[in-house]
């Protein structure tokens, strides 16, 4: 595991930060003390505003909050005018009488203080009584936009947005049932992350519950920031080249697979939702095909992705193979057309296929970096003119230059972009393996890619699931021949 | 791996199971392998089932007598232990045997037909290497990559009836043809009963399976498909090639793709892609039979270490096949009438004696 | 457990720079050789091979005019058919690449002498396939042929090829593929065919049949011998094409048929010497009269039917008679009876007479089944 942690634990948690400013478990009820132990706690941090209030009996509230992470205008309304504005001795006794706010908390340690102050409360302190939380946050957040990673022809427009608490919200909106059910864990020592784990009760096995909950329980680390950093932390394989749990931003395809029995991680500042467990075809299964009214368009176009799958992964290593070890399985006038098309090329296939990969993915990784209108010209520049001029110039054959726009534009078929980066790897390792051993060993590859695929377990259920155990009710979901009950 | 396995299997994996244990071999080198061989081989390979099946049954009637379905276990619990050691030895040698003959033939395959210059020890090594992989992934992805690569058997048999049909074929060369007697048949049978050999391993998977699970029909149905396939590609050869040729071919299967595919147009030969998926499969009976043999070892010596073993077994196998000499050897004449004992005469006694002893037990309680 | 599967992967990254690429070889850094032929030598007892290569041009080669030859042809002598093509490596820079060849043509010396050799080497070769065809040059050097350019296809070799793929070409020639040539080798009659051909005024012609026996060629099929010998082996032949002359309404008149196709049931009696019944079923298409003035009549397609069957029954008897004279026997009669009647085909003595002996019981029933756009049926003009 630490390999992916990196440097887990490294910088230890908010007890340790009390313990070395030796600050006590209890908070002070002076308020001025109070005060110089917040001081201490958040030094250097000019983002942490300290307001003082004075009363009508003509003591201070001390109030503390991150600029910006709340709603002013209603700690304005709802908290400082009432304390201004009242006489009532009663009420300035305890503080919680007069400010108008329904989320309010007593706070009796500093461990609490710290965690509620930065987890976007206001914190009202007054000298002889506990310091009271109140939930004012008013959190940075965009619109709920069309989802930009995984566009659709039908389907829903919306997208997760990097806000938990909408995205449960959208998904309520989506299953409107009791048994829809949400479990929330805090994950990360320093960044505290809300991990929300949300199932249908019923559909999901309880044991596969378990066993999740036992894993992000036993998750080390520092700085939970990225779900993928969660995904890593929790499959079974962490080793392996594919894929292990699906990624989405869309919420109709997290209500599917909901109500198929699986589980959805959602994380706080993440734009997307973890589905688990999932299998090797569910990669190549969009909500959105449901969408289709003809049973076979959507037959048809599964089976056109995982034939698509094939070819992004084999297609380069088996051209190689066979022109460079067995060109007796070309057709006889396409043979002569490679073989013409390759007299003036000075590199053996092998190293033209590698060199014309490195340089279609230089080009994606290129192009994904950059605003998209600068992204379309190095697409046009790449594609185009270094592709047509390396066949120009004698670097690479124009068979070559076919060979990887198929196989680049049938690896981007698949609707997971983290799938098509796995079959990328992929693809180098079956080059290297049939460019030293030809077919022999581009059959070899084959089996190992898919043993395996056979070994992974996405927590309980296979990963060549439902091929193998086989479920013929699964397979038929996957066609979707669903009959209607009229 | 744990000594107390997971059962976990049900009827769809002993089927196929049976059916990749034993296959692949045969679908390369049939009708003609052994010494002696008579015209009608496809009437031997048809004989030479009704064994196999009968060993098939004393495996379905050890299944309902031991809850366990695990031999080993009960053979360990009600046997001297030398005597099993002796036997799990025996076992164990064989299996690393028809291994390494199996090695041999894939070497042999290879350098004739895809990688011709390469040293030969070169491509062994690499799938000795793939082999260990699969096989330090433990029986579960091994089942699971045997069931769910199951059609291509199923495209080997249809590219065979597919083949069948074509022009080529002539049923003069079929009819059985009687120009020995029963005798030298029975004999001639007995060379080719080793195709079926195997099977043997089953005894090793049977713990895995589920408790209650019917073994009989999944077994025999595997087996009967077996032979369906090694009989209809014996007719096949021979009726394209008559049975001189058929004699003097390498892989007849291969000579036969090779032979009628050149009309489709879109591939120009279609033998070395045969010989292609012939390898996924072939890689199938190697994962299997390797981890027999390393199931076998943990069971005689109780050894837990799992990856040493794994990486032992396959050294010990590499190295062996390096020192043995190739498949066109007379030598392995004798390891095919070894493969027929222990794949059918000792388990079908052990059985017996098992069964029997629980017999008597039975009625004293 | 880590640091072994990490080991194992790095036998896998190594093995292969251990320098296993030796069967690595670019598709271009090898001389496809897609024609062979063979010859005899001038020493006594030697080969001569001859190669055709294609010669590679790159596509950006602007100075190529489509008139310039496509192919080299190199001849080397050895005294083996291999130590031939050795020398012939010598000749040329790259590695001779035999697994696109399609066609091996045979000069019809090295016919007469023998073609066990040449058979064996290409039989063994796991680079040619088995479905390379034989062809067996008349007239002339195999080299000579090989070296002709036809204006249909630009190669020599594939123009064969093709011409042996087009299926429908039967009647004057059929294909045979090497592993067929041997199959029939070792029936009992030990009797084998291969297509012929020639070059006529700097033309291809591929017509007619080599009949082998022992691996010799022993005799010719010629012409309409072809399709009844393809009949007897086959027990069916189709389509082929026959003209033949009838007499109507005392008009002498050329009848072209086309698509005929036969059948032929066997069967004989266990007599000695043996006596075959041939019953020979089949039908085709009126696709030429020399008058057009001559209407179709029922009556006119009876008499071509007659003529047809008359006909047909001469060619075969021919035929038969042809192979009864030089005992050879490539249509695997004796190996059905060998094979189903074994006793009964010892009683024979099949390769020293029986086959001389045998006698045969024709009867032909041949139909016109169409007759081109035009209807058949004898319909009477009324009115004007």
């Amino acid at each position: 595991m630490s390999i992916i942690n990196g440097r887990h634990n490294s910088l230890g948690d908010i007890n340790g930060v009390l313990k070395n400013l030796n600050i006590e478990d209890e908070v002070d009820l002076n308020s001025i003390d109070f005060k110089h132990t917040m001081e201490k706690i958040f030094a250097d941090c000019s983002d942490l505003i300290t307001r003082i209030v004075p009363l009508a009996n003509g003591e201070e509230v001390f109030i503390y909050y991150f600029v910006g992470a709340i709603n002013e205008e209603l700690l304005e309304s709802s908290v400082i005018r009432p304390l201004t504005s009242s006489n009532e001795e009663l009420e300035l006794e305890d503080l919680r009488y007069c400010i108008y706010s329904a989320d309010m908390n007593e706070l009796k340690t500093w461990k609490e203080v710290v965690n509620a102050i930065l987890d976007s409360s206001v914190i009202c302190h007054k000298s002889r009584g506990f310091p009271i939380q109140i939930s004012l946050s008013s959190q940075q957040k965009r619109a709920i936009e069309e989802p930009t990673t995984e566009y659709q022809v039908y389907g829903p427009k919306i997208g997760f947005i990097e806000d938990m608490t909408s995205n449960l919200a959208l998904m309520r909106q989506l299953i409107k049932d009791p048994r829809l059910k949400t479990k929330v864990y805090t994950v990360g020592t320093i960044t505290h992350t809300n991990v929300s784990v949300m199932y249908f009760e019923g559909a999901a096995e309880q044991s596969m519950l378990e066993e999740l909950e036992r894993r992000i329980e036993s998750v080390e680390i520092d700085n939970l920031l990225n779900i993928g950093q969660l995904n890593k932390q929790i499959v079974n394989a962490p080793l392996s080249v594919f894929p292990q749990v699906l990624l989405t931003e869309r919420p109709d395809q997290v209500a599917f697979a909901l109500t198929e029995g699986k589980v959805a991680l959602f994380l706080d500042n993440s734009g997307q939702a973890t589905i688990i467990p999932i299998s090797v075809f569910d990669f190549y299964l969009p909500s959105g095909d449901r969408s289709f009214s003809s049973v076979w368009t959507i037959a048809f176009v599964r089976a056109l992705r995982l034939f698509c799958m094939i070819i992004a992964t084999a297609i380069p290593a088996l051209y190689v193979a066979l022109v460079a070890f067995h060109p007796e399985l070309i057709p006889q006038t396409l043979a002569f057309a490679i073989a013409e098309s390759r007299t003036q090329i000075p590199f053996p296939a092998a190293a033209e296929a590698f060199m014309m990969m490195l340089a279609l993915d230089i080009l994606v990784e290129a192009s994904i970096r950059l605003p998209s209108f600068v992204g379309q010209t190095i697409g046009i520049v790449g594609g185009l003119i270094i592709g047509t001029a390396a066949v120009e110039a004698g670097l690479v054959s124009s068979l070559m230059v076919i060979v990887i726009a198929l196989t680049a534009i049938a690896s981007f078929v698949s609707p997971s972009w983290d799938f098509v980066a796995s079959l990328r790897t992929v693809r180098y390792g079956l080059l290297i393996i049939a460019a030293t051993f030809g077919l022999y060993g581009f059959a070899l590859g084959f089996c190992v890619i898919f043993i395996h695929i056979c070994h992974i377990n996405s927590f309980s259920r296979p990963y060549v699931s439902p091929a193998m155990p086989i479920k013929y009710e699964e397979i038929k979901q996957v066609i979707q021949t669903y009959k209607s009950k009229i | 791996m744990n000594l107390t396995p997971v059962r976990q299997f049900r009827g769809i994996e002993i089927f196929a199971f049976t059916f990749c244990s034993t296959i692949t071999l045969g679908v390369a080198f049939l009708p003609y392998v052994a010494d002696e061989e008579i015209r009608s081989a496809w009437l031997k390979v048809i004989v030479a089932v009704f064994p196999y099946l009968l060993l098939a049954f004393l495996i379905k009637v050890f299944c309902s007598k031991y809850d366990s379905y695990d031999l080993f276990k009960e053979l360990k619990q009600s046997m001297w232990k030398w005597l099993y050691a002796v036997i799990g030895i025996y076992f164990l040698a064989s299996t690393i045997a028809s291994i390494v003959w199996g090695v041999e033939g894939l070497g042999l395959m290879t350098s004739t037909y895809l990688l011709r210059n390469t040293e030969r020890w070169i491509p062994m090594l690499l799938f000795i290497v793939v082999s260990a992989i699969g096989v330090l992934y433990g029986i579960t992805a091994i089942t699971r990559f045997v069931v769910s690569l199951i059609f291509l058997e199923a495209v080997v048999l249809l590219t065979i009836i597919y083949l069948g049909f074509s022009d080529y074929f002539k049923w003069v060369y079929i009819p059985p043809v009687w120009s020995t007697d029963v005798w030298t048949f029975l004999k001639s049978s007995l060379s080719d009963m080793a195709r079926y050999a195997g099977v043997v391993a089953l005894l090793g998977f049977l713990p895995y399976v589920q408790k209650g699970t019917s073994v009989w029909k999944p077994i025999s149905l595997a087996l009967l498909g077996i032979m369906v396939i090694f009989a209809s590609l014996s007719i096949v050869v021979l009726g394209t090639f008559g049975f001189e040729q058929s004699l003097r071919l390498l892989s007849p299967a291969t000579a036969l793709v090779q032979s009628t595919s050149t009309r489709t147009g879109v591939f120009e030969r279609l033998d070395l892609y045969f010989i292609g998926v012939w390898l996924i499969a072939y890689y199938k009976i190697m994962i299997i039979q390797t981890w027999f043999a390393v199931f076998l070892v943990e069971r005689i010596f109780s050894i837990q270490r799992r990856v040493l073993l794994v990486i032992g077994v396959h050294a010990f196998i590499f190295i062996i096949t390096l020192f043995t000499e190739s498949f066109v050897n007379v030598a392995w004449v004798y390891v095919g009438y070894n493969q027929l004992i222990y794949s059918l005469f000792v388990p079908i006694v052990l059985l017996l004696y098992l069964i029997v002893k629980k017999g008597a037990h039975g009625n004293n309680k | 457990m880590k640091k072994l599967r990490i080991f194992i992967m790095l036998v896998i990254v190594v093995a292969p720079l251990l320098g296993c690429v030796e069967d690595s070889r670019e598709i271009d850094h090898r001389s496809m050789i897609v024609g062979l032929s063979i010859d005899q030598g001038e020493e006594e007892g030697s080969y001569a091979v001859t190669i055709q290569i294609p010669l590679l041009r790159s596509t950006t080669d602007e100075g190529a005019s489509p008139m310039d030859k496509e192919f080299e042809v190199f001849t080397a002598e050895g005294e083996t058919l291999w130590d031939a093509i050795g020398n012939l490596e010598a000749n040329t820079p790259t590695v001779l690449f035999l697994g696109h060849l399609k066609v091996v043509t045979i000069s019809e010396a090295v016919a007469r002498e023998s073609l066990k050799e040449v058979i064996d080497l290409l039989d063994r070769t796991p680079e040619i396939a088995n479905q390379i065809y034989l062809l067996i040059i008349e007239e002339g050097s195999a080299e000579e042929f090989i070296a002709l350019e036809s204006p249909l296809v630009n190669l020599p070799a594939l123009y064969l090829n093709r011409f042996f793929q087009a299926d429908q070409k039967v009647g004057r020639t059929t294909d045979v593929k090497l592993f067929q040539f041997i199959r029939d080798m070792n029936m009992i009659s030990r009797a084998s065919v291969i297509p012929l051909a020639k070059i006529v005024e700097g033309d291809i012609r591929i017509e007619n049949m080599a009949v082998f026996q022992d691996h010799r060629l022993v005799t010719k099929l010629l012409d309409d011998e072809v399709a009844m010998s393809r009949l007897m082996k086959r027990k069916e032949v189709g389509p082929m094409n026959y003209t033949i002359d009838i007499e109507h309404e005392s008009e002498a008149l050329k009848v072209a048929l086309s698509r005929i196709s036969l059948k032929v049931d066997i069967d004989f009696e266990k007599t000695d010497p043996i006596k075959y019944h041939l019953e020979i079923k089949g039908g085709g298409e009126v696709v030429e009269l020399s008058t057009a003035e001559i209407r179709l009549s029922k009556e006119l397609i009876l008499k071509i039917n007659e003529k047809m069957n008359e006909e047909i029954e001469e060619e075969l008897r021919d035929v038969i008679a042809k192979m009864q004279e030089k005992n050879v026997e490539p249509w695997l009669m004796g190996h059905r009876i060998w094979a189903n009647n074994y006793q009964f085909f010892d009683t024979l003595n099949w390769e020293e007479t029986g086959w001389q002996q045998t006698e045969f019981e024709i009867s032909v029933d041949f139909k016109v089944e169409m007759t081109g756009q035009r209807a058949l049926l004898e319909k009477e003009k009324i009115g004007r």
